[in-house]
């Protein structure tokens, strides 16, 4: 059903006339939204998701994509994290932040947290052109074969749709 | 091209403003039932507040009129608060902190009179109980509490003078004495045997001498020599033997007669002596009746328990309450538990790990900095002159590390009559908490300390009180120590209930207290898990009291002994009447028949010195006669 969900948002985003850099800025916030646990970063991030003039679809397919990668990479940011949190050139930083009084609600002193933040960056500029270059080339080349396929009418067939997504 | 996404800002401003309208308009009212709902959790009574106002402005929040009810008093209020107003960092309070730099609270009050129950509904009490398992100190607190209330309340009261003065009034001498045992009695009774027992030793020296017998012999020896009558010289030989033999009898006749003699002499002496030999009696019969009277069976009152009766369950109780709210003040203010005292460096989690790092003077979760205070000792339903006090407390913080100081609080305040101060710290700086808390007010009307009243223990509505009290709370040792001196202290009879009292009762009670217009008290309660729980009490007016009702009951017993002494005088002169008659009857026989003996001794001796004067001359002139006869003149 997920899956079926992504596939759906997905398709609906690159079949619209949206800009591939507002797809390409909600892909990479995307990103951080999937990867970063917590409510408070969560509910922070999506703010900026929907504030920001960036692609919601886009955004949240990415950010449904990376929650689930999340579940494999967690145990890498971990590692990451603390690596991040504990290197000494940092810990001023970090020490600065942590006194501050609203910030450790984001709970950066985390190890996943800080981990998954800094995979985000990492991300961020891959995903940023990947999404560009994905969505010129999907609709020069495959948005009429795609538009075509069974399955896409299928999803595509609004209430038909619903009720077999249902 | 626009950056930001106008459809969504629209509605989100649109909720932030509704939000915000809430907080203006009912920020207040939940904040009131927040106040409400924490105040009741922590006293267990009801707690009411007027209005609390908050202003966006400067962060400051306006309590106003906050009363907390006494959960022990159902119509009485714990505190009475006029006005609270602080003013609160918004920084802190992001991290959920709350500093509070200065904060005033007016119009303190306590004791004060409710209108209203100040009882939890059922379901608040259920919620409120819920403390856990109580304290080794609380146990013991506990325990020494009802202790009190059995050992206070176990007091004498004016009915045990009505049974002493029934016992006295209802007394009957005969019913109690037995006076075969009584020892003026016995002493005369032994007195008589003793006398009885020498009468008996002269009458038996008298029956051993036989004077009939000796004067008959006498007599026949005198028949004989009379008859003797000198012809020749051989007349002489036997005149002169019988002579002699004469004198050997005049002699034991005179022997006789000095023995009879001594005893006569020994009997009269005796016989007079018995008329003096009671002069001492009269100590001995004092020394009955003490006697007697002590066997009496009339109940001494223990006055050390006037005092405690009076003093031990008030301060108990009042230790107790002090005790109570020390920890609460635990409660809210707990001691550094162990998980607090080792630096946490990482947290193992199912997320990932939590990283600390240095604090740079952190912000405790609570700090109240500094709070004035204001207030009176009078109120709703107090009586007495009013005392206003002011003071400050300081340092009120969930970590006081932050400012390395103790919480504490004094207050002072006085009028030209009294003066009170009251002062406390509640340290949580080294790893065993310790709280004390400290009283001196002096000049206060002694009525307001709930002394219990009594038909026979003096009204202490007029009369002043000044204490010092003590309490500290040191890990879980408790220890409190208090003095109390009442003056003018006055008992008026007539203020009492003795209508089924004996009218003389309530004047002993007057004389009992008669003189003693002040009280001292010294009071300790220690709990400790070393030596466990001690409760030590003194004062000055258990031994006043106990040496006036002495005087008392001597003056009362008196009566008894009067009558005691007249019945024993009256029953050793009776004996000591028939036993003298006895022996002056037994006396006077023994002297009639020592007379008539010593009459016919006598008698009998003047025929025999007539009888050998006679018979000497005779002797004489014959032996002249004869000697002239074998020498004729020449």
């Amino acid at each position: 059903m997920f899956l079926i969900k992504m596939l759906k948002s997905v398709l609906a985003v690159l079949n619209t006339d949206a800009s591939p850099y507002c797809i390409a800025c909600g892909a990479v916030i995307g990103i951080f939204f999937g990867l970063i646990p917590g409510f408070v970063p969560k509910l922070i991030i999506f703010l900026f998701i929907m504030i920001l003039r960036v692609n919601i679809g886009s955004a949240f397919a990415c950010a449904a994509f990376f929650a689930a990668a999340g579940l494999i990479i967690d145990p890498l940011a971990d590692k990451i994290g603390y690596f991040i949190l504990n290197a000494q050139a940092l810990i001023p930083l970090w020490t600065f932040l942590y006194n501050l009084p609203v910030v450790p609600f984001s709970k950066f002193y985390n190890t996943v947290v800080m981990g998954n933040f800094a995979l985000s960056i990492l991300f961020c500029a891959p995903v940023f052109f990947a999404a560009i270059k994905f969505t010129r080339y999907y609709r020069a080349n495959l948005r009429q074969k795609v538009l075509k396929w069974r399955i896409m009418k299928l999803l595509t067939a609004g209430s038909l749709s619903a009720k077999f997504i249902k | 091209m626009k950056i930001f996404r106008t459809a969504f800002l629209i509605p989100l401003l649109i909720i932030l403003t509704l939000i915000f309208v809430f907080i203006i308009f009912y920020l207040d009212v939940y904040l009131k039932k927040v106040f409400i709902s924490a105040g009741e959790s922590v006293f267990g009574a009801k707690v009411e507040i007027a209005n609390v106002k908050t202003s966006f402005k400067n962060f400051t929040v306006n309590v106003n009129v906050l009363k907390i009810g006494d959960k022990d008093e159902e119509f009485k209020n714990l505190v009475d608060i006029d006005n609270i107003n602080f003013k609160v960092r918004f920084i802190p309070l992001l991290s959920k902190k709350v500093i509070i730099d200065n904060m005033s609270v007016e119009g303190i009050k306590w004791a004060t009179a409710r209108k209203t129950s100040a009882k939890l509904p059922p379901k608040k009490q259920k919620k409120e109980k819920d403390d856990g398992k109580p304290s080794f100190a609380q146990k013991a607190m506990s325990q020494l509490k009802e202790q009190s209330v059995k050992e206070f309340n176990s007091f004498p009261s004016v009915a045990e003078f009505n049974k002493i003065q029934a016992q006295i009034k209802d007394f009957s001498p005969q019913s109690v004495i037995d006076m075969t045992g009584i020892q003026s009695v016995s002493k005369v009774q032994n007195y008589y045997v003793e006398l009885t027992g020498k009468y008996d030793s002269y009458a038996k020296s008298i029956n051993d001498h036989d004077v009939k017998k000796l004067v008959e012999e006498v007599s026949a020896l005198a028949d004989k020599i009379s008859k003797i009558s000198v012809k020749t010289p051989a007349d002489i030989k036997i005149l002169a033997k019988t002579l002699s033999e004469i004198k050997d009898e005049k002699k034991r006749l005179e022997e006789t007669y000095g023995e009879l003699k001594n005893i006569k002499d020994s009997l009269l002496k005796d016989a007079k002596g018995s008329k003096n030999a009671f002069k001492d009696i009269n100590s001995v019969i004092s020394g009955d009746v003490d006697n007697i009277s002590s066997k009496l069976s009339i109940p001494s009152l223990d006055f050390k328990n006037v005092s405690r009766m009076l003093f031990g369950g008030l301060w108990v109780s009042r230790a107790d309450k002090v005790f109570h709210y020390l920890n609460i003040i635990r409660k809210y203010m707990p001691e550094k538990s162990k998980e607090e005292k080792k630096s946490l460096q990482e947290k193992e989690r199912i997320k990932g790990r939590d990283i600390s790092y240095p604090l740079k003077s952190v912000l405790p979760s609570i700090l109240i900095v500094n709070v004035s205070i204001s207030g009176t000792s009078g109120g709703e339903g107090k009586t007495g002159v009013p005392v206003s006090f002011k003071g400050r407390a300081g340092n009120i913080s969930t970590d006081q590390n932050y400012m390395g100081k103790p919480a504490a609080f004094d207050i002072e305040g006085s009028d030209p009559l009294q003066t009170m101060k009251v002062s406390g710290s509640f340290d949580r700086l080294t790893d065993t908490a310790k709280d004390t808390i400290s009283f001196e007010i002096d000049g206060i009307n002694a009525k307001r300390l709930g002394i219990p009243q009594t038909d026979y223990t003096p009204s202490f509505d007029n009369a002043k009180a000044s204490f010092s009290a003590d309490f500290s709370l040191a890990g879980s040792d408790f220890i409190s120590n208090v003095g109390i001196k009442i003056t003018s202290v006055t008992y008026n009879a007539e203020n009492k209930n003795f209508d089924d009292i004996d009218k003389k009762i309530s004047k002993h009670l007057v004389s009992l207290w008669e003189g003693i217009n002040s009280v001292n008290v010294k009071a300790g309660i220690s709990i400790t898990q070393n030596s466990g729980e001690s409760f030590s009490f003194s004062s000055d007016i258990d031994k006043l009291l106990s040496a006036k009702f002495s005087a008392i009951l001597n003056s009362a017993v008196g009566d008894v002994k009067v009558k005691i002494r007249q019945e024993v005088t009256h029953y050793v002169e009776s004996q000591k009447k028939v036993l003298q008659g006895e022996s002056d009857k037994y006396a006077a026989n023994l002297q009639k028949e020592l007379d008539l003996k010593l009459s016919e001794l006598a008698k009998q001796n003047n025929v025999l010195k007539k009888l050998i004067e006679k018979k000497e001359k005779e002797l004489k002139l014959s032996s002249v006669s004869s000697l002239s006869s074998l020498f004729p003149p020449k």
